[in-house]
């Protein structure tokens, strides 16, 4: 990135035309296109957390150009303070494509709603506008504040784990929303949509004795991981599972759509590092005399290697998947870049938050 | 009988030789409006060779004094750098002469002056009167204009004379015919020029051009392919001062029974037969406002709302609500905020939804049209990841950057199917690379050229309170309805979404 994407500091009242005159420089430069087709409002927090999203907005530049808000609270702050840069990538051999960053820091949260006023000012009009709460500590006032401004919120739920409260308040809010952590999951949806696009499994599909998940989860005995609760959550609500019950020695009771008995088991194996999906069981009713146990069964084998057992009463065979892994930031990237589907998304976390509520012995969640 | 020498002769430019009075030269119209757009018009050699302007006011000032004020206010408000040497040149034609409106006296000393200055030019000048005073001046001067002989008739005088006024064209519909009347004693229909500055501003009257220059627009304007209409006046600022004023007006009659209709009868008229004929125009616009569906007492409970601001943020900054603003009284019911839902019942436009909005203290200060289409079947994209898919729009910034733009669906690059909006747009400053010049300067050159295209008429004004008659009534009854309240800096309160909850429609974020 080159000179021009130094920032600038500006008047409240002169960002829009602080923003003109970064271009109006740039031009006979080069090739300088300016690019936006979104609004983006990214929490960041504090001054450190500023320091670390840069490498985000380059990425972000590239696969979702955008206009960028960045509010940020800084105790050193005298009041609401505001500069503007435009930050231009060589996509080509001359070509380069700019995003305009508006950053708006004041000293406590509890000035934000000056620095809406500044970011609803500055919207470019009639673009959809994007929420990320990239600092997960950001307190849900300000999220609630920012939250009508916006048509989706971009979260990671992985980094909410701890805060259940908080998840569940996001559940309800009435955006679309992108949980990277529900992008994380795609390599175990595919594999479970795969597995089960194979018309000899696909038939074993309504003689389901049991599923089994088990996912890692950090923060001691008991506790939960979202990658276990919206795997699971998606599975049930996939297949229409009703829950009836749920007791720790035997797990959820669950009913399908035909009044069968379908008995879930979640369950966690605490890790004192990083919370990730280990294991998707399906077991089936036997249909024929032949031996053998019908099931399909998910184990990782490694970071980055899902293994596959499957078999249907009879035949039996082995297969592997590829996993993504790494930084938040590869699945932030990917799911701008390749995209994701979240249509099921909310169902999912729906249902993962009830069995999660269930486990604890709350009941439902509200 | 038409002038012979007219036809298939190329439109003037520059108008004939002229000399404008302002009544009202010391106001706050004429210094940051009036005197700057002339200027400019100066500068782009648009005014005729011979040419004056002589501010008229109550106050005694001498010529220098007059220039030396209004000198001040063109290097404020001009959108170009004043150059001494065109100002040296320009300033020369600008002379002030003391007038008491109401005093008969005065306009026979007015006409000397006119008629000494003309003399001292050799030149026959047309007189153009300007109104910058409020309307209930407008009576005694028109009055008094007439009786000094400076008002000639337009079949038999040597020179043009007209006068030009400003809105607010009355209060309600009686007070709109009786000025009408007023007027008329004094002048004909053809000689009064009324001012909506919004039809000076070129992207309003892009929207003839627009709609009639492009093949591919006008057959899908209609209700077979319209789903609804959104049009947004939106101003950051409050009262600023204005507030005795205001507060007898309401953004209502500040704001929708002029610039808000002028825009809607131009977006919605059936081809007039001429753009070059003003009447032409006009008469396809009196239609638009006839066809409005009027509004019964039940219509306006459930299809308008109106709403004033409380305190809050505006760009960072915290602003008092409207009854703390100075000048406000404690009681005011006055709007700051209305929305409306209107249906044009013709063959164009019969079912379409036509949503307006206007207010103050608005988070930024912009003017939209947009169009929205209706949407297409979805099913060719089943399975895919694609939502639902988005209707594509057609918007019309009028302010602050002039534009057009056309939000489409496509792809994004990548291995999957997936849709998003895009926008395909032309913004004035990046396609023509000069500045618009300001609304005034375009009209103040028709004025001059006798061109009333972008002047309303009588009957416009008159149907457009016509429209708003049942909506005033209501509002002003022994059970009006509530006049709800909205944060400053936010797009109004949810009572205004609920008029386009039905139809499942929801405002454009601006």
């Amino acid at each position: 990135m080159g000179a021009e994407n130094a920032y600038t500091k500006t008047s409240v009242a002169g960002i829009a035309g602080t923003l003109k005159g970064l271009f109006t420089s740039l031009e006979g430069q080069g090739d300088y296109k300016r690019s936006a087709n979104t609004n983006m409002i990214l929490l960041v927090g504090g001054v450190k957390e500023l320091e670390r999203v840069e490498g985000l907005l380059e990425s972000l530049s590239l696969t979702h150009p955008s206009r960028f808000f960045l509010l940020y609270s800084d105790a050193k702050l005298g009041g609401l303070e505001t500069s503007v840069a435009a930050k231009c990538l060589l996509v080509a051999k001359s070509e380069h494509v700019c995003c305009e960053v508006v950053r708006i820091g004041v000293p406590n949260e509890k000035n934000l709603a000056e620095a809406k006023s500044v970011v609803q000012a500055n919207l470019l009009t009639g673009m959809s506008t994007d929420l990320f709460l990239y600092y997960p500590a950001t307190s849900l006032q300000t999220v609630d504040l920012l939250a009508p401004l916006a048509d989706t919120l971009f979260f990671d739920s992985r980094a909410l784990e701890r805060e259940q409260e908080k998840i569940n308040h996001i559940s309800r809010m009435p955006l679309t929303l992108v949980d990277f952590e529900w992008v994380r999951l795609a390599d175990w949806r595919d594999a479970v949509k795969a597995i089960f696009d194979r018309g000899a499994v696909m038939s074993l599909l309504p003689f389901t004795r049991s599923i089994r998940v088990v996912a890692s989860a950090t923060g001691g005995t008991n506790a939960a991981s979202m990658a276990g609760l919206l795997l699971t959550g998606w599975i049930v609500s996939r297949l229409g599972l009703q829950v009836h019950g749920y007791s720790s020695r035997s797990g959820f009771e669950c009913k399908d759509s035909s009044g069968r008995s379908v008995k879930l088991d979640l369950l966690f194996a605490s890790d004192s590092n990083e919370t990730q999906p280990l294991e998707i069981a399906f077991h089936f009713e036997r249909q024929t005399t032949h031996s053998g146990d019908p099931h399909v069964i998910m184990e990782r084998e490694s970071a980055d290697r899902l293994e596959i057992s499957v078999d249907v009463g009879g035949q039996s065979f082995n297969t592997s998947r590829s996993l993504d892994s790494g930084e938040i930031s590869n699945f932030i990237v990917r799911y701008f870049s390749v995209g994701e589907s979240i249509a099921n998304y909310r169902a999912a976390l729906r249902k993962g938050l009830e069995l999660e509520s269930l486990r604890r012995g709350k009941g439902l969640p509200n | 009988m038409e002038n012979p020498f007219a036809e298939g002769e190329n439109r003037v430019i520059r108008p004939p030789s002229t000399a404008v009075v302002i009544f009202g030269a010391t106001g706050d119209l004429t210094h940051r409006k009036l005197i700057p757009a002339l200027y400019n018009l100066a500068h782009d050699n648009y005014l005729p060779a011979e040419f004056i302007v002589v501010g008229a006011a109550r106050s005694k000032l001498s010529d220098q004094e007059f220039r030396a004020g209004v000198y001040e206010s063109v290097k404020k408000h001009s959108r170009r750098q004043v150059k001494d040497d065109l100002w040296k040149s320009f300033s020369e034609k600008i002379y002030y002469q003391s007038v008491d409106g109401n005093k008969a006296e005065d306009f026979v000393e007015l006409r000397k002056r006119l008629e000494e200055l003309c003399r001292k030019q050799s030149e026959d000048f047309n007189y153009l009167y300007y109104l910058a005073v409020a309307p209930a001046h407008f009576g005694p001067i028109a009055t008094n204009l007439r009786a000094a002989g400076l008002v000639e008739d337009v079949r038999e005088g040597l020179r043009s004379t007209s006068v030009v006024i400003e809105k607010p064209f009355g209060h309600d519909q009686a007070s709109a015919v009786e000025l009408n009347k007023v007027l008329r004693n004094a002048f004909s229909e053809k000689q009064i020029y009324r001012i909506d500055h919004y039809l000076g501003k070129e992207t309003v009257q892009n929207i003839l051009v627009f709609r009639f220059a492009n093949g591919i627009f006008e057959p899908l304007w209609n209700h077979k392919h319209v789903d609804h209409i959104q049009i947004s006046v939106c101003e950051h600022l409050g009262v600023e001062g204005r507030a005795p004023y205001f507060d007898k007006t309401g953004i209502m009659r500040d704001i929708v029974q002029n610039h808000l209709f002028q825009v809607l009868s131009l977006l919605c008229i059936e081809p007039p037969i001429s753009l070059s004929d003003p009447d032409s125009i006009r008469d396809e616009k009196v239609k638009v406002m006839r066809s409005i569906k009027r509004f019964t007492r039940e219509d306006v409970l459930s299809k308008t709302m109106r709403a004033r601001y409380s305190k809050g943020f505006i760009n960072g900054q915290a602003v008092p609500g409207y009854l703390e603003e100075e000048g406000v009284p404690k009681d005011s019911k006055t709007d700051t905020f209305v929305a409306m839902k209107l249906e044009i019942d013709n063959w164009r436009w019969f079912g379409v939804p036509i949503y307006v909005r206007a207010g103050k203290r608005m988070p930024k200060r912009i003017t939209e049209i947009t169009v929205y289409f209706k949407q297409p079947p979805s099913s060719l994209f089943k399975g895919r990841q694609v939502m639902e898919l988005e209707q594509n729009v057609l918007a019309i910034q009028v302010q602050p950057d002039e534009g057009i733009s056309l939000k489409i669906m496509s792809k994004t690059p990548g291995p999957r199917m997936r849709v998003r909006p895009v926008e395909m747009d032309f913004t004035y400053g990046g396609s023509f690379g000069i500045p618009s010049p300001d609304a005034y300067e375009r009209l103040l050159l028709d004025s001059m050229k006798g061109d009333a295209t972008l002047f309303t008429r009588d009957d416009e004004i008159e149907e457009s309170w016509d429209l708003l008659a049942p909506i005033i009534e209501t509002w002003e009854s022994k059970e009006p309805p509530p006049v709800y309240e909205y944060p400053a800096g936010t797009w109004g309160c949810s009572e205004a979404s609920q008029l386009l909850a039905p139809s499942k429609h929801s405002w454009r974020s601006l």
